[in-house]
This record gives C-alpha cells, sequence and structure tokens, in this order.
C-alpha cells in the first residue's frame, strides 16, 4: 500500500444555512462517508440528533466531583477537629451542623472543577493548534461539515458535498 | 435577539461590531487608565502608612474594629452577586435578553472579588500572615476553627471566585476563537492560547454545552449561599442590630440590588463607548431596572422587618440600638440609604424614567451610594453602641481608609477597563444563537 493512498484527508463543505447542512449531513451519513463532523459557529442541537450522538458524559464528571468535594468537605472539618480536640464555646468537637458549610462549599467547588476538567478532556482540549484545514470563516457565519477519508474517495466526496448545497468545498491532507 | 437587538442584525455584523471593541485605544483610554493608576498608587500608599504606623492611623479603635474596610469587603461581594444572577440564573431560566449583558455582568463579578478579597488583607494589619486564614498541615498549633463563620467565609469567598472566573473564561472561550480567527500576528498568537484550540465542531459545542449548563447550575446556588455566609460572619455573633435571622435573605437581596447598580453604572458608558447600542438596548436597561424594583422592594421589607423584630422582640438591646439608628449619630445614613435603596429604584415604575438612559445612570449612582451606607450603617453603629454604655464610642474614617477605597474603586474600574479592551465585552456566539441562521435572515 503506498503511502499517498494511506494518507487521510479532510474534505469540508461550507453552507450558508443550518437547513443545507443538516440535510447534507443525513446525505454524508446516508452514503456511510465515514467519519463526518460539523463545524458551526453557534451550537447546533438537530446535529446531535442527525449523528445520533449520545449525550455528553461531563454530567459523570460534575456527579464525581460534587461527591468528591463533599468527602473533602467533611474529611477536612471532620479530620481537623480530631487532628486539634480543641472544645469552644462548648460545642461539640465534631459539630456537623457548621461543618455542613464547608461540605456544601467544597461539593460545588470540586464540582465546579470536575466539570471543566471533564469538558476538556471529553471535547479534546486544549489543543496547541487548530486542525489542519479549519477556515475562519466557521466561527463566522459559514456552516462546515468535514469528512475524514482516503485520497482516493475525494473526488466522490467533493461532488456530493456540492450536489448537496455547500456553495464551496476544501480538502486538506491530516 | 432580533427584537430586542433589531432585524438589522447578522452574524457578520456582529463580528464586525464587536470584534473592533478590542483594537488598540485611543488617547482618553490611556488617560483614564493614568487617572486610575495614580488613585490606585496613592491608595497603595495609604495602606503602606497603615502598615508602616499600625492600625491605630485609621480610625479604627475598640469598640469599632471593624468599619470602613469590612464594610468594604461586604459591599464588593455583594456587587459581585448580579454576574453569578445574570450569568448563570437567568441562563437557567433560559432569559433571552441576558445574552448581551452578562459577560460584563460576569466581569463585575470576579473583578468586585478580587477587590473584595483585599479587604481583610488590609484589615489585618499585618497581612503577610493571611495564609493563617486557610486550614493547612503546620507545626504552629494554628487551631482550625470551622465552627467559626470566618473560616467560612474563606471558603465561601475563594470558592465563589473560582467558580465565578472558572465560568466566565468558559463562556469566553467560543468568542475567544472568533478573535483568534480575526487577528493577526501577535494578536492572533494571544487569542489563540485562550482558545485552546476551539474551531466550534459538534464534539466540542456537545460537551461545551452540556459543561456551561451544570457550571451555570452549580454557580446558581453560590448567589444565594455566598452572602448568606458573608452575613453570618455578623448574625452569629451577639451583637445588638447583628444577631439576626433575616440577615441571609436581607443581605442576598442586597446583594443583588447593588450588583444590578453596578452593573448598570458600568454598561451604561460602555454601551456608549463601544457603540452597543444594537446589542445592549433601552430594553435590557429597563428589564435590569424592572429587576432593581423587584431587589428594591425586597431589601424596603428586609429594612422594616428589622426595626419590627426589633421593637417587637421586647429586647432591650434591640431597641436601643435601632433606635439609635434611625435617630442617633448615623441617622443621616441610615435615611440616605433607605432613599437611595428602597425610594429611589421606586422611580422606575415610571416607564419614562426605566427607559431614560440618563436616569438609570444617576439612580444606579444612588443605589451604589446607598448600599455602601447600607454595610456601614450596620457594622458601625452596632458595634459603636454595643451592649456596655462605658465603651460606646463614634467612628469616624480617616484619611488611610478614604485613600483605600478610592483605591479599591479604582482598581475595579481598572480591571474592568482592560478586560474591556482586551476582551469581548459582548458575548458573540450567544448572541449569534438569538439570531436567524445566515441565509435565512428573511426567511
Amino acid at each position: 500500500m503506498s503511502k499517498a493512498v494511506e494518507a487521510r484527508h479532510s474534505v469540508i463543505g461550507f453552507y450558508a444555512d443550518v437547513d443545507s447542512l443538516i440535510a447534507a449531513l443525513k446525505a454524508a451519513r446516508a452514503a456511510h462517508c465515514g467519519e463526518v463532523h460539523t463545524i458551526s459557529p453557534v451550537p447546533l442541537p438537530e446535529v446531535d440528533e442527525v449523528l445520533g450522538a449520545k449525550r455528553s458524559p461531563v454530567r459523570r464528571f460534575t456527579l464525581a466531583g460534587g461527591l468528591f468535594g463533599l468527602a473533602v468537605g467533611w474529611g477536612l472539618t471532620i479530620g481537623s477537629a480530631e487532628h486539634y480536640p480543641l472544645i469552644v464555646g462548648g460545642k461539640p468537637l465534631i459539630s456537623l451542623t457548621p461543618f455542613a458549610v464547608i461540605a456544601y462549599i467544597c461539593t460545588i467547588l470540586f464540582g465546579a472543577l470536575f466539570t471543566v476538567a471533564g469538558m476538556l478532556i471529553n471535547a479534546r482540549l486544549p489543543r496547541i493548534q487548530v486542525g489542519r484545514g479549519y477556515d475562519p470563516r466557521l466561527t463566522g457565519n459559514r456552516f462546515g461539515l468535514q469528512v475524514i477519508c482516503s485520497q482516493t474517495e475525494i473526488e466522490t466526496i467533493k461532488h456530493r458535498l456540492l450536489e448537496s448545497g455547500a456553495d464551496e468545498v476544501k480538502y486538506v491532507e491530516v | 435577539m432580533s427584537t430586542e437587538a433589531g432585524p438589522q442584525l447578522n452574524y457578520k455584523q456582529v463580528d464586525l461590531d464587536l470584534v473592533p471593541t478590542m483594537r488598540p485605544a485611543r488617547k482618553p483610554y490611556y488617560v483614564t487608565l493614568a487617572c486610575l493608576l495614580a488613585v490606585i498608587a496613592w491608595g497603595g500608599y495609604a495602606w503602606s502608612w497603615q502598615l508602616r504606623h499600625g492600625l491605630g492611623v485609621a480610625g479604627i479603635s475598640w469598640p469599632v474594629g471593624w468599619a470602613v474596610y469590612i464594610t468594604l469587603f461586604v459591599f464588593w461581594v455583594g456587587i459581585a452577586h448580579s454576574g453569578t444572577l445574570i450569568s448563570a440564573v437567568l441562563f437557567l431560566f433560559r432569559v433571552r435578553w441576558r445574552s448581551s449583558i452578562y459577560r460584563s455582568a460576569e466581569a463585575v463579578t470576579v473583578f468586585a472579588v478580587l477587590t473584595a478579597g483585599l479587604f481583610p488583607l488590609i484589615h489585618l494589619g499585618r497581612p503577610w500572615v493571611a495564609y493563617w486564614l486557610m486550614p493547612y498541615p503546620q507545626m504552629g498549633g494554628l487551631f482550625p476553627n470551622f465552627r467559626s463563620p470566618l473560616v467560612w467565609d474563606v471558603f465561601a469567598v475563594s470558592t465563589y471566585l473560582t467558580v465565578s472566573a472558572i465560568f466566565f473564561f468558559t463562556g469566553m472561550v467560543p468568542d475567544l476563537a472568533i478573535v483568534r480567527d480575526r487577528s493577526r500576528g501577535w494578536r492572533e498568537k494571544f487569542y489563540g492560547f485562550f482558545a485552546q484550540g476551539w474551531q466550534g465542531t459538534d464534539r466540542q459545542w456537545r460537551h461545551y454545552t452540556a459543561a456551561y449548563v451544570f457550571l451555570a447550575g452549580l454557580a446558581t446556588p453560590l448567589v444565594i449561599s455566598v452572602h448568606s455566609i458573608v452575613s453570618w460572619d455578623f448574625a452569629m455573633s451577639i451583637v445588638p442590630g447583628w444577631h439576626t435571622t433575616i440577615f441571609p435573605p436581607y443581605f442576598v437581596a442586597g446583594a443583588i440590588h447593588s450588583g444590578l447598580a453596578m452593573v448598570m453604572t458600568i454598561v451604561i458608558p460602555m454601551r456608549r463607548l463601544f457603540r452597543l447600542h444594537p446589542y445592549i438596548t433601552r430594553e435590557h436597561l429597563a428589564n435590569m431596572a424592572k429587576l432593581m424594583i423587584l431587589t428594591g422592594m425586597l431589601l424596603g421589607f428586609s429594612y422594616a422587618t428589622e426595626f419590627f423584630i426589633a421593637w417587637y422582640s421586647g429586647n432591650i438591646y434591640e431597641r436601643s440600638i435601632f433606635f439609635y439608628r434611625a435617630f442617633g449619630h448615623y441617622a443621616w445614613a441610615l435615611w440616605l440609604l433607605v432613599a437611595a435603596n428602597v425610594g429611589s429604584p421606586l422611580l422606575f415604575f415610571i416607564p419614562r424614567v426605566r427607559k431614560s438612559v440618563p436616569w438609570l445612570f444617576t439612580l444606579s449612582l444612588f443605589v451604589n451610594v446607598g448600599m455602601f451606607f447600607e454595610r456601614f450603617v450596620i457594622i458601625v453603629t452596632s458595634l459603636s453602641r454595643d451592649y456596655d454604655p462605658f465603651s460606646w464610642h463614634l467612628y469616624a474614617p480617616r484619611w488611610p481608609e478614604i485613600s483605600i477605597l478610592a483605591g479599591s474603586f479604582a482598581w475595579f474600574f481598572l480591571l474592568f477597563l482592560l478586560f474591556a479592551k482586551i476582551f469581548p465585552v459582548v458575548s458573540m456566539w450567544e448572541v449569534k444563537e438569538l439570531l436567524p441562521v445566515p441565509g435565512k435572515e428573511h426567511a
């Protein structure tokens, strides 16, 4: 197998509106074009429906972070009280009510930190550079449909994207 | 958005209007920066004077141990609250008009907490041992007292800063990618670094929007809890005028009230300076004014309840302190704050007033002043008239406190001014989300 055949290419079709993009995405999925992505200046929930994407697992990170924070909060307060047993104001050494305040705050803190970590891991961020073939217009007013394919498929995909309403098609080796 | 921002807006126009707000500034901007830096330097000098000569150079002395510094701490933490309300709470309720103003409100939150955080340090007298506040394992035998509301406060405020900063920055990432894509040279590298390689792929948006909802959900309880915990700094003590269960909701309402006023104070000149009229319309400002009617009335109810409970409880100390607040040495401050915080927002019931930018700006300034005096009255009157008449003492701020007060405002406005020139002040991707998709504007 030659190197040229092994190389993968990114073909991006540019669309002026969401409906054309969605139609093209459906066509690409129906034609089993392989790896297909959309690039858009705004989130498009209808893309997830077409792609049949599962719900983001970020929520599990949030839950894990919240539970971890809750444990840290209780652990920190109870552990400190046991490590330094000083009765103040006749209150119990392990005073659950005031300690709950710290546990609550730690739940939120770690919940937020884990949420961001979950987003970065799942969205594969941060990246040093944007992917090859990316076009600045796609954060502006254009919608992109990206198909990852082999060199032999480029012309077919390009033709399909133009047929589906793309007003421009670019391709680049990735 | 099409109705609020005008039907002429489209995706391209949003970029054309908002990216230039980050272009190199002109002379008046630098002159303003220089003035603010001069005031900060003066405040810094006053602080250094206080460090060299001790807290005694400020007006702080027994029994008024908490004075302008803690007043300012509470004031700035309160200012922070509107940002979270507008960005997180209104987001969860899908309030569309928030999109244009929430970025500025979030910036107000982060910078106000950064300003508030200075005051416990300034008030400490020995700021070089500030790390003793944190419950870290150490050999010196410091007692980590988690039963103290002051420790809760350290946790609450630092968590608030962390979560607000995360929410603020996360919300900005797609916009930073827009700016990166429309910049060249070092600016492209600068914004590219902060945009973290954002492209707007379906995968990125899916996880991003999920995270955004959860961050909003996590930030929302902080709106309630942070100022409740700040209020417990007072309410957990037995000082007359402080030891009351109404403090948490009362402080939260006050915090949102002051925060909305500060957002308005900042957004109105910014709107004019950056020509953001299509994005931040009179309707946006009028909606904030309507919120201020609500928070102002909540505050009025709280003030009345405080006085009622003082009378109805039959507690002579409570009655005495509230009588003193209304008719004593600081009565002018009480009536000023009632007029500013409760009276002036009532003018927003008049549609002409809440749609008039000069009126909105003027009344927001009144509320800012009123909210400062609210905290001043709570702190100073209660301390200056404690249980024991022998220790009664009047307090008046001296030049270091007044200089540090001015410095804190300059510091806050400096941070906002830098932000407004470096980062997008209006969320471009969320404004776009509300517009008709390109190619279908007339559909």
